[in-house]
């Protein structure tokens, strides 16, 4: 009896793989390779303006991102973000008098996982691009993935310095390391602040702009006034930081720099602020969030960071956006999700302007995307990244206030600082 | 400087050691390590977190997720450990068991609580002492002094009680036990709930302690506390409690001399190194068959 | 209902028996899989699959052999992916010969901890290949002039072969993957039907009998670990040239569990069990996608309905001979066989 349950269960088990197995077998052969893509959409594009999607009379996007597991709550509302950039699409007719449909994908934020989903998507015929991938290692796996089948991603959290270095097909619409390094540099200097402390978690991003922090300070030299006085490092998941904060408070740092996601800063902040009242906090757009400030409590006030959206700005796009996301989320939008709102936007834009949602199609007009998102100007540089300029944000009474004025692009930064 | 970082890494040591008896105590009865026991923990800690949403304030909280949490210990060793006995299993199967176990409460608690990290009340605030130049943040006191006031209330209960000498004869010999009368069945129920109240107690002291609790809280500390439990000589309470400071206090020191990418590798390296030297730990009675 | 389970026992026991003819059938059935499914993705699954059957087979020299268990595999597979991914991507060394220097690599791991629990028996290897397995990880992360750090490993070159490129989507890893089973496969087998295969499995039923009879217990046990490293170290090398990419996150403690309850839900000890637990429980997350939330949940059911009703797992214990479970996995042994007995008298 009880062999025979197990027996039952390994039938079944059985039978489910085999069914998986059939229905692969019923897929059309697709995403064979690059140049198999363009012949076919050659193909397609005799066929007139419906292409890319088998179905007729639809678009197909695909979403990949964290679903189940530790970073769940990042694809679940960054999901939320592009069915909101889609329904608005659809609400004016859809693109090229398509509809347009979201199909998502769970990766579970790893890279095993990510690699499987990643073929999955571009076997499928009917997907014309990918948004997605919450952290960098797992964006760079499945982005070998699209570059060799030739389809367009865009990554909307991604930081990896390689990321978009991998090929043609990979874009992303996040700040880069260097954004957020000069940003840091600038509110610094603005505060009149000394002795940088900087904490950074010991991943791609975090020492990418640790990296960058020291070149720009060596850089600018005597022109810049303060001093770095102590980087540290943690690992992904630490929470207690109080051997951390006893170096800090020993190097005598009067700010502290973190780019760490707002799990991990959050308890930093409060451990810190127990020991010391005074320090000033500076962090990143990862910081920018309701959880952050729920999760640090009091102990946020006074915390400033620069980010590339803010919901209460007061650009029209910016307030509807935000409208729908607390309607469909409950919450105000982070960056991230702003961010891949707007990626949707452009490939969007790409399918229109091209008049199809052909991969290939789409990769010949991202190049050329040109619009105001609620993330800023959406454009694309040679490399496939998207210049951010970042806005001020200060932490008072519990709630994101914007200081206008003080951020700048880093030309015009070091413009006026007198470096090349 | 090498002071306060020592002070440091007792506090976290004692974090550790909260979680490593609960790893010890069924050890010492069950030879079975309870891998479960770091999502128990976060259990407990979720539990707490429940009550205290709800406005019914600390105590209530406490008090309720020490129940429950001491029940789903219960429950997990009637409904799937025991059967695992009554068959004379080999210990591997219950271990996978509780592997088993260990993924669906952390599952569970992903679905129901989602993956967020949530705010957890802060349990004492009076201000920072000032210790020996060391300046001490009210939270550590209070979580240091509770964690050992618990610890010395096992270790009286183990080894002062009667509960305990009973637990403690059915370790030595569960079947001369049996024959003398005691309900080895009985303890070892109440030995699941102990560890049970032991990883909600250590679950709600750290969530307040840091403020947070979160549904993977139980896999990063399950593995540090299963390591102190391990390097103090799995089984010995009062092991458990050496195991986790000198875990805690290696990781301070790490983070202070080598950088916070070093912090779990050393404490790994320690236990490592120990396990070379004194094969079954430090308080560990030496069972291992050397050849 | 006990019909049902003697069917099944005496269905493999027929395979078993004509295994002459179903293996070499099974082959050419497995060979063909890429000209009949063209589907990417079930390609990219069969690959991870295989990826699956090496390391767990690999950790079967230990585990079901020695009776030993490890909780810190993917070390060794980590290594084995850094080794043949950095000579790859930094000095531009072809797969082949990196493919070699992955295997070095994870003997070399398989060597370390060999050494390092050389003196100590049954249980705490598994705790010590925890720390290991955090260690090398340390290792990989700090180590930034070397391994890249945290920013990983870009670049892997593809396998060539006479001028033929192999990727995933011509159908070459698959072909590869293949390969590469049943090469662990062959040795897998050879270790059990050899003078070294008796010795070690003479130390997992007595140790101190081995010895006293004039088996080199310590050399025996190094020698497993490092064939199970090299074993390993293929897996990686394999998995750094499919994917390209590799960073430590993905060599995860996940991992090394997986390998762990692959190896005892297939059955310790069974070759074909390693091949059969891979495919089934590394296709089961991806057929339960659709289960989202719950696919953790279902495995961790499926897991204790396992160990209830099945303990020798999928394919162990079908020979005639009573199934043993090697003595002191994850606990000290009781030399009077204590652990057990109590239990018995426990409930």
């Amino acid at each position: 009896m009880k062999k025979v349950l197990s027996v039952m269960l390994a039938a079944t088990l059985m039978l489910t793989l085999f069914a998986g197995c059939g229905g692969g077998k019923d897929e059309p052969a697709g995403g064979e390779t690059k140049k198999a893509e363009a012949a076919e959409s050659k193909d397609s594009g005799d066929d007139g303006a419906g292409s890319g999607s088998s179905e007729g009379g639809e678009v197909t996007l695909a979403f990949v991102g964290p679903q189940t597991g530790d970073n769940a709550e990042y694809g679940k509302s960054m999901k939320t973000a592009i069915q909101i950039a889609i329904d608005e699409w659809n609400e004016k007719g859809g693109v090229n008098g398509q509809q347009i449909k979201l199909v998502d994908y769970d990766d579970a934020n790893t890279s095993e996982q990510a690699a499987s989903v990643a073929q999955k998507i571009v076997g499928d015929d009917s997907i014309s691009a990918v948004i997605g991938h919450f952290s960098s290692g797992v964006a760079m796996t499945a982005s070998e993935v699209y570059e060799e089948s030739g389809i367009a991603y865009i990554s909307g959290s991604a930081a990896h310095v390689d990321l978009t270095k991998i090929g043609g097909c990979i874009y992303r619409n996040n700040s880069v390391y260097a954004t957020d390094a000069n940003t840091m540099l600038q509110i610094v200097q603005h505060l009149g602040l000394k002795k940088i402390g900087i904490l950074n978690p010991n991943s791609d991003a975090g020492v990418a702009v640790t990296t960058e922090i020291q070149n720009m300070m060596e850089t600018y030299g005597d022109k810049y006034e303060a001093e770095l006085v102590l980087a540290e490092l943690y690992e992904d998941g630490t929470v207690d930081f109080s051997a951390t904060v006893s170096k800090f408070e020993e190097a005598g740092v009067d700010c502290v720099y973190s780019s760490g996601a707002y799990a991990q800063t959050a308890p930093f902040i409060k451990q810190y602020r127990e020991k010391n009242k005074d320090v000033q906090f500076i962090m990143s757009a990862a910081c920018f969030s309701q959880e952050f400030l729920e999760l640090a409590g009091a102990d946020a006030e006074g915390v400033v960071l620069g980010t590339s959206f803010f919901y209460e700005s007061s650009d029209e796009a910016v307030k509807s956006f935000t409208e729908k996301f607390n309607a469909a989320y409950g919450s105000n939008p982070s960056t991230f999700a702003a961010q891949v709102y707007d990626a949707t936007y452009a490939i969007l834009y790409a399918i229109e302007k091209g008049g199809s949602a052909d991969r290939a199609d789409i990769l010949a007009n991202l190049p050329s995307t040109d619009f105001q998102g609620v993330t800023g100007k959406i454009t694309f540089d040679e490399e496939g990244n998207c210049p951010k300029q970042q806005v001020l944000l200060k932490v008072e009474d519990g709630k994101y206030v914007e200081i206008p004025g003080v951020l700048k692009s880093q030309t015009d930064y070091e413009k006026e600082l007198g470096v090349q | 400087m090498i002071l306060e970082q020592v002070l440091n890494g007792v506090m976290l040591g004692m974090v550790y050691a909260l979680i490593a008896v609960g790893y010890s105590l069924v050890f010492g009865i069950l030879k079975l390590l309870n891998m479960a026991h770091g999502s128990i923990y976060a259990f407990g800690a979720h539990m707490a977190l429940f009550i205290v949403s709800m406005q019914f304030g600390l105590l209530p909280a406490f008090i309720f997720a020490i129940l429950t949490t001491g029940v789903l210990s219960v429950l997990m060793d009637r409904i799937i450990l025991a059967p695992l006995r009554a068959k004379n299993a080999p210990n591997i199967t219950a271990l996978i068991s509780v592997m088993g176990v260990s993924y669906i409460i952390q599952n569970m608690m992903m679905i129901i609580f989602d993956s967020t990290k949530k705010t957890f009340p802060k349990l004492f605030d009076f201000g920072n002492v000032v210790f020996l130049g060391v300046t001490l943040t009210s939270t550590q006191i209070a979580m240091f002094l509770i964690a050992l006031a618990f610890l010395v209330l096992l270790t009286v209960v183990v080894n002062y009680t009667k509960v305990g000498l009973a637990m403690r004869a059915s370790r030595e010999n569960a079947r001369a036990a049996n024959m003398m009368g005691i309900d080895v069945r009985g303890i070892v129920t109440f030995t699941f709930f102990i560890s049970g109240m032991c990883a909600a107690v250590a679950g709600v002291l750290v969530s307040g302690y840091y403020q947070m609790v979160y549904s993977t809280m139980g896999t990063e500390a399950g593995l540090k506390g299963f390591s102190a439990a391990v390097l103090g000589g799995i089984g010995v309470l009062h092991g458990s409690v050496v195991g986790g400071i000198i875990i805690g206090v290696a990781e301070a020191l790490a983070v202070t001399y080598l950088g916070g990418s070093f912090r779990s590798a050393t404490a790994y390296i320690v236990l490592f190194i120990v396990l070379l030297i004194r094969p079954s730990g430090l308080f560990g009675k030496d069972n291992i068959v050397k050849v | 209902m006990g019909k049902l389970s003697s069917v099944y026992d005496s269905f493999v026991d027929f395979i078993l028996k004509h295994k002459k003819i179903v293996l070499p059938v099974f082959l050419v059935i497995l060979a063909v899989v890429p000209l009949v499914i063209k589907s990417q993705y079930v390609i990219r699954v069969f690959c991870l699959i295989g990826i699956y059957c090496i390391l767990t087979l690999s950790l079967n020299l230990i585990a079901g052999y020695m009776g030993q268990s490890s909780m810190g595999h993917a070390a060794l597979y980590m290594m084995g992916a850094y080794f043949s991914g950095l000579l790859g991507a930094k000095l531009g060394w072809p797969f082949w010969i990196t493919l070699v220097f992955g295997i070095l690599g994870g003997a070399l791991g398989g060597l370390i901890l060999g050494f390092a629990t050389m003196k100590l028996s049954a249980g705490y290897l598994s705790v010590i290949t925890l720390a290991f397995g955090e260690v090398v990880e340390m290792v990989v992360l700090n180590w930034n002039s070397v391994t890249n750090g945290p920013l990983g490993v870009r670049g892997i070159p593809r396998p060539n072969l006479f001028g033929w490129e192999l990727t995933p989507t011509n159908g070459g890893f698959y072909w590869l993957m293949l390969v590469l089973v049943i090469i662990a496969v062959l040795v897998s087998m050879s270790v059990v039907n050899s003078k070294f295969g008796r010795a070690v499995r003479a130390i997992k039923e007595d140790e101190l009998a081995a010895k006293l009879m004039g088996v080199h217990t310590a050399a025996y046990k190094v020698q497993t670990i490092v064939l199970s490293g090299a074993m390993a170290g293929m897996a990686g090398a394999f998995y750094a040239s499919m994917n390209r990419y590799i960073d430590a996150a993905t060599f995860s403690f996940d991992i090394s569990m997986t390998i762990l309850c692959i190896v005892i839900f297939g059955g310790m000890g069974s070759i074909p069990g390693m091949i059969v637990g891979s495919a089934l429980l590394i296709s089961f997350p991806e057929v339960l996608r659709s289960l989202a939330d719950y696919r953790f949940v279902v495995y961790g059911l499926l897991l204790i309905l396992m160990m209830r009703f099945r303990p020798q797992g999928l394919l162990g214990g079908l020979s005639r001979r009573p199934y043993k479970l090697p003595a002191g996995v994850l606990r000290p042994e009781k030399p009077d066989g204590g652990g057990t007995e109590e239990g018995k008298k426990v409930s």
